[in-house]
């Protein structure tokens, strides 16, 4: 037996065992806790990507969430019109195989929309790239120095990064990363100003822009930059599907072009544009002038020498033009209305040689037309049927004139209605005479709607020019080399459905919306 | 009774053939819809017809007589192009053999065109519509079924009549014409008239006015109803346009309009009724020859590579159909060479199977008409088709097939190919022409075609600038060069053209392509055109008398020429003429550096200040050639050369020995004796043809001091004045020391060796000695060989 006192205490050992353990958690949690803290403190956003921007930049271009974009850029269809071998038919892969990074580091660095900007607009020397990183996209860059190939470059404290393998410098403040291929446009977006700072309004705008489009675009045009001398500015949306392409664009003419352009886009306002009839390429254009109107002042801005003025002199004077041609377009150029449509209805591959076959509507008043057409006077008795002397027939109503080759090759003019039908060709102008006019519009008011169906008119154009090629006409090909080499051209054709534009002008701005739609497979 | 059988057997034998023939004969109209386009004149434009003045018909003839069965029809049309052909055979009766089918049209300048596809020509026969051909073809094919199925027992007969007044020649006033007009008359066993056909040859062009746009048969329509009038009911009248490619229809009771249309066909008619009345029909035997060979090369490259050509015999009768318009010459020329073969008659007939277009005589081919520019297969397409149908003639020895000819003998030349040529001109060209064809076909690709193509050939004006760039104009301005340089044609001498004709066959390449080639030097030299080589701006002299010492005679010359070229010795061995040795390049007829067997030795020089070259006349170098082959005397050379006087812009060096009778006494009595002396001077062809001659023994190709602002040319010249200055004695070291002088401080032209020297000659007339040195690839003068014409020797 011992008698060593023993005495217990009331904590046990599996009770001091645990405090220790609880005293463990505790500090971990502690340190969790305040890593965390730290984490987000250096993770904080504390500098808006305006502070980095520049607000004198020229260009700038956005980009709503790159990666995503990214998936769906390379699902498009539209890069099966790149040339074979070409770096845009590579595009969709190389879209989808990245820049060789872990995705999962992409994702946290472009974590939001992407912003590019510049001044230099010829050599884009200057670009600069602002995005936002995730959190975790910000603490991996912290460990930067863990990656080969990136280097530290201090900067007077700015702290730069440099990858000489990809030839850029970047900048971390707080999640927004800056890059740029120029160290020196870098180091200026660090240590803006206030007042050089991108206003909130400006980055709104942009952003606006970008929400509608995958890449959106602005660019501030001086008098010397290229088409500097057109348009003051240029806004350009572009939006890629997998169905196809949607372009659109704002731009402002310089006050000194819409000077000289004021006698054709003077009061000019978008306008509701009939829908024109079908065919292999359409337009139709209103400016809200008569057609004459129009003429003239192109006429006078392009220096003279068509002798508008002229025409609408003898349409006036009820005098007859002094050749049959210009008789025959005065009278109806002084027929037509303000607003016009042209449609390419195809070719004829068997006339003299292969020649379009055009039409041209205008809406006008037909009691005036009418009375133009009656002006003409009769040609004198025993002229040959064939001489080149404009002819009207009250009966049927056509307008026409006599020209070379066969009735594709013949001019004709009729009233449908209150529409005023031109076509170069006789056939082509007595079947759209027989058919009711057309009443669709447009969907959205513009002033030139043109749209056509790449591959008829591919089609079209390479039969007539295998023509030529068959004599050898076509410089370094026979009919049957022709036909190859413009099979290339015919399969890219075929998968577009069709292309369409849009345009629109007011207050000295142009609105253009472009789409390509691709023929669905 | 054996006897009586055999001569049953024999009569029964001669019965079934004499009496096998069996002919049918039926028109059908095929007058194409209103609306469509006539064929035949580019000035309609294509523009539809608006109008049938008379109908138009496809009149067929069937004939069989046991061994050979054929169609041949008689088509209201102004050609018959492949597509028509085409269509017809595939829908002819199977009875007949296609190659037994024969087409002709009377070439109406008032029927349907719209039945041609291919687009140049349709500027001329207006769209193609594909509802004209079909219905065309099947009119046509009707027609050659309901001859064939009123065919009966017949016999065929031919006369022939003349006539003065129904057709005129319409190139040359008072020109040729053919008199004759053949008449076959085909009848039935109750002698009734099946049809009769008349060949004629005249263009059926006399509609116009207002009736430009209609449908008619011209003349031949009014000829068809005088005579179906004239014959008996259900007679077929036919028509077989002749050699018609020059020929138009006379005014023989001096009317005009329809009037005068209408005259010619009834008293055409009139003359062939004449013509029946006198024919008898007897037994018949039928020959029809059918060939398609290869054409001779064309420089239009849209025209076929062959043709079908059929000769129909009717007993002693040969008709020779072409495939084309003939002109007059050739028809009576081709009749000529039948009657001389044994048959009584020929006809000649155009238009038919196939259109090439016109085919000219050899000695119109320089003259530039309308004819002659529609003449795409050269010269010799004259003697193609006497070749061609002679061989299927049946009368006649077979034609001797033409010697052939020996290929040229190649010697190693230092520097450059020597060869030696023998023979006729022809003869020597193709044996020029196949030693170098490669050569030859290169530098026409390289000088002319590309020269085309990239437009340094081309107008800098008018509708040629506008022309994008993707349109190659090259197959239609080839064509318009090709016809433009025919002028340069004429004057040329025979064997100088029969010599390029031989280059052309040799090279195997077209007429026309290698006298472009021939030229194209010249063109390239025109104001307006950027030089793609240069002409031969050259340098020559002459020491004479005794300032050439024992040689009394040394001439020098380089030629400089801004091309790379191969240079070549050709010996020429004509059969004719002087031998001679040209020194120059593989594929030009002619020369510029020459010396012959006589010692005459003729040198040309470009020069530019004194004028263009005009775009007329034999060109110089073909000149020299017929010269330096055909005279011996320097005095007699200029002479006839100063006949050119259209020539501008050259010198030319002539240098020779001539005899010289010396008369001398002695011992009281008068002797005569001949020395040979040396003759050289230089001809100048500016605005006025000038002579200069030696001065102080001493004679240079260009005198600089009379041309002070031709900088190079007088720089180079002084310099050659000086280095000869200072030799008392010019022998053949001195011109060659001469010839090699590159004066320090002077670069190109100004140097007389200079970058632009091909080939450096020093000649020796007294030995008949040349020696002959080319420039290498580095541009060093390379090593003189000797060239002698004296004995065989060739070179040493």
């Amino acid at each position: 037996m011992s008698d060593v006192l023993r005495s217990y205490s009331g904590v046990s050992l599996s009770r001091r065992r645990r405090r220790k353990r609880v005293s463990r958690w505790r500090w971990m949690l502690l340190i969790v806790v305040l890593a965390t803290l730290s984490a987000l403190w250096m993770t904080r956003d504390s500098h808006p990507i305006g502070e980095l921007l520049p607000a004198d930049q020229r260009y700038h271009v956005y980009i709503d969430d790159p990666l995503e974009t990214r998936l769906g850029l390379a699902q498009s269809r539209i890069w099966a019109l790149a040339p074979e071998g070409s770096v845009w038919a590579a595009a969709p892969e190389r879209l989808l195989r990245g820049p060789g990074i872990p995705e999962w580091v992409l994702n946290n660095v472009f974590n939001g929309p992407c912003h590019v900007s510049g001044r230099d607009l010829k050599n884009f020397s200057d670009p600069l790239l602002l995005t936002r990183m995730s959190r975790i996209g910000c603490l991996v860059e912290k460990l930067h120095w863990l990656v080969p190939g990136v280097d530290a470059d201090y900067a007077g404290g700015l702290r730069l990064r440099r990858i000489p393998g990809a030839g850029v410098y970047y900048a971390v403040r707080g999640r927004t990363i800056a890059v740029s291929a120029s160290r020196a446009a870098l180091i200026r977006a660090l240590t803006l100003s206030p007042d050089e700072q991108t206003g909130l309004e400006e980055l709104t705008r942009g952003m606006a822009d970008m929400t509608a489009n995958d890449l959106a675009c602005r660019v501030d045009l001086e008098e010397d930059d290229p088409l500097g001398e057109t348009f003051e500015s240029l806004r350009l949306g572009v939006r890629i599907a997998p169905s196809g392409l949607r372009l659109q664009c704002r731009t402002a003419l310089r006050p000194v072009l819409r000077e000289r352009l004021a006698g054709l886009l003077n009061d000019v306002v978008p306008r509701e544009l009939k829908n024109p009839p079908d065919g292999l390429m359409v337009a139709a254009m209103d400016l809200g002038k008569p057609l004459p109107m129009v003429l003239a002042a192109l006429d006078d801005i392009l220096g003279g020498g068509w002798g508008m003025e002229g025409l609408a002199e003898n349409m006036e004077s009820g005098q007859d033009a002094p050749d049959p041609i210009r008789l025959f377009l005065a009278t109806l150029l002084w027929s037509a209305g303000t607003e016009v449509r042209i449609i390419w209805h195809g070719m004829d591959h068997h006339e003299m040689m292969p020649v379009p076959e055009l039409a041209f509507f205008s809406d006008t008043d037909p009691e005036r037309a009418l009375e133009h057409f009656t002006r003409i006077s009769p040609p004198p008795p025993n002229t040959p049927p064939w001489e080149m002397v404009p002819r009207f027939d009250s009966e049927s109503g056509i307008l026409w004139l006599p020209m070379f080759g066969g009735p594709s090759l013949q001019p004709m003019a009729g009233l449908r209605g209150s529409e005023l039908v031109v076509s170069s060709s006789r056939p082509l102008g007595e079947l759209l005479l027989a058919q009711a006019p057309e009443n669709e519009r447009v969907p959205q008011p513009g002033n030139l709607y043109v749209k056509l169906r790449p591959y008829p008119c591919a089609r079209e154009i390479t039969e007539a020019a295998a023509q030529f090629a068959a004599f050898g006409l076509i410089r370094g090909h026979n009919e049957i080399s022709f036909r190859q080499a413009a099979e290339t051209w015919l399969e890219s054709a075929r998968r577009v459905a069709d292309i369409a534009l849009l345009a629109a002008y007011e207050n000295g701005e142009i609105r253009m919306d472009m789409r390509v739609t691709m023929d669905g497979e | 009774m054996r006897w009586f059988a055999l001569c049953l057997l024999g009569t029964m034998l001669a019965w079934s053939s004499a009496h096998s023939l069996e002919a049918g004969a039926a028109k059908v109209e095929i007058t194409g819809p209103v609306g469509a386009p006539l064929n035949g004149y580019g000035a309609r434009w294509g523009r539809d017809s608006v109008a049938v003045h008379d109908p138009l018909w496809a009149r067929a003839l069937y004939l069989d007589d046991g061994q050979t069965r054929l169609f041949l029809v008689n088509l209201d049309l102004c050609i018959v192009n492949r597509e028509l052909r085409d269509r017809v055979l595939a829908l002819a009766p199977g009875d007949v053999p296609k190659d037994n089918i024969i087409l002709t049209a009377t070439h109406t300048h008032s029927a349907q065109g719209a039945m041609i596809k291919d687009f140049p020509f349709r500027f001329v026969s207006g769209r193609f519509m594909p509802e004209v051909l079909e219905s065309t073809a099947r009119g046509i094919v009707q027609a050659m079924h309901e001859a064939m199925e009123s065919r009966r027992r017949a016999a065929i007969g031919h006369g022939e009549v003349r006539q003065q007044v129904l057709s005129a020649n319409r190139r040359y006033p008072g020109g040729p014409i053919d008199e004759q007009i053949g008449v076959i008359l085909v009848v039935d066993a109750d002698g009734s008239p099946i049809a009769v056909l008349a060949n004629f040859a005249a263009h059926p062009t006399s509609v116009g006015g207002d009736d430009f746009y209609s449908y008619s048969a011209d003349y031949v329509g009014f000829y068809y109803d005088e005579l179906e009038r004239l014959t008996a009911p259900g007679c077929i009248a036919m028509f077989l346009n002749g050699a018609q490619g020059n020929q138009t229809i006379g005014n023989p009771e001096g009317k005009s309009g329809w009037d005068r249309t209408e005259s010619v066909g009834k008293l055409l008619a009139l003359r062939v009724k004449e013509a029946i009345n006198r024919i008898s029909c007897g037994e018949t035997t039928l020959r029809l020859t059918y060939a398609e060979p290869a054409l001779p090369r064309s420089i239009a490259s849209f025209l076929p590579d062959t043709t079908p050509l059929h000769a129909l015999e009717i007993n002693d009768l040969l008709i020779n159909f072409f495939p084309g318009e003939p002109c007059v010459e050739i028809g009576l020329e081709m009749r000529r060479r039948a009657l001389e073969r044994g048959y009584k008659a020929h006809y000649s007939v155009g238009l038919s199977n196939d259109y090439l277009m016109y085919f000219i005589p050899r000695k119109f081919y320089a003259h530039v008409n309308y004819e002659s520019g529609a003449n795409f297969f050269g010269p010799r397409i004259e003697e193609w088709f006497y070749r061609e149908f002679t061989r299927m003639m049946s009368l006649g020895d077979p034609e001797p097939e033409p010697t052939a000819i020996p290929p040229a003998q190649m010697l190693e030349g230092p520097g450059g190919l020597h060869i030696i040529l023998e023979g006729a001109p022809h003869a020597l060209g193709v044996q020029r022409g196949r030693v170098f064809a490669e050569d030859i076909r290169l530098r026409y690709e390289t000088r002319v075609r590309a020269a085309i193509s990239d437009g340094v050939l081309l107008p800098r004006g008018g509708m040629w600038m506008h022309v994008p760039r993707f349109i190659d104009v090259t197959p239609l301005a080839l064509i318009m060069l090709a016809t433009g340089s025919r002028p340069l044609l004429e004057g040329i001498p025979e064997s100088v053209f029969e010599e390029i004709e031989g280059i052309a066959e040799g090279a195997e390449l077209p007429f026309d392509a290698v006298w472009l080639l021939q030229n194209a030097a010249h063109f390239h030299a025109l104001p307006d055109k950027e030089p793609l080589f240069n002409t031969p701006l050259c340098t020559m002299f002459a020491a004479i008398g005794d300032r050439a010492g024992g040689d009394d005679l040394v001439v020098g010359r380089n030629l400089d020429w801004g091309d790379i070229e191969l240079p070549v010795v050709a010996e020429v061995r004509p059969d004719t003429g002087r031998r001679f040795i040209q020194v120059g390049f593989t594929w030009n007829a002619g020369v510029f550096t020459a010396m012959n067997d006589a010692g005459l030795v003729l040198c040309a020089e470009r020069v530019p200040f004194l004028g263009e070259p005009p775009l007329k006349g034999a060109p110089i170098e073909t000149v020299l050639r017929e010269i330096i082959q055909t005279e011996s005397h320097p005095e007699r050379a200029a002479e006839r050369l100063r006949t050119c006087d259209y020539l501008r812009g050259w010198h030319v060096l002539i240098a020779g020995r001539i005899s010289e009778t010396v008369r001398s006494m002695r011992n009281n009595r008068a002797l005569e004796t001949t020395r040979e002396l040396s003759r050289a001077l230089v001809l100048e062809f500016g605005e006025t043809i000038t002579q200069r001659e030696a001065v102080d023994g001493l004679l240079l190709g260009l005198l600089p001091e009379a041309h002070p602002d031709e900088t190079d040319a007088a720089a180079r010249y002084a310099r050659v004045a000086a280095l000869l200055a200072g030799e008392r004695i010019v022998g053949r070291a001195d011109a060659i020391r001469v010839l090699a002088d590159r004066e320090d401080g002077r670069t190109g032209m100004a140097r007389i060796f200079n970058e632009f020297t091909r080939h450096s000659v020093v000649f020796e007339p007294k030995s008949l000695t040349m020696y002959v040195a080319f420039t290498d690839a580095r541009g060093e003068l390379g090593e003189y060989a000797a060239y002698s014409l004296a004995g065989g020797t060739s070179h040493e």
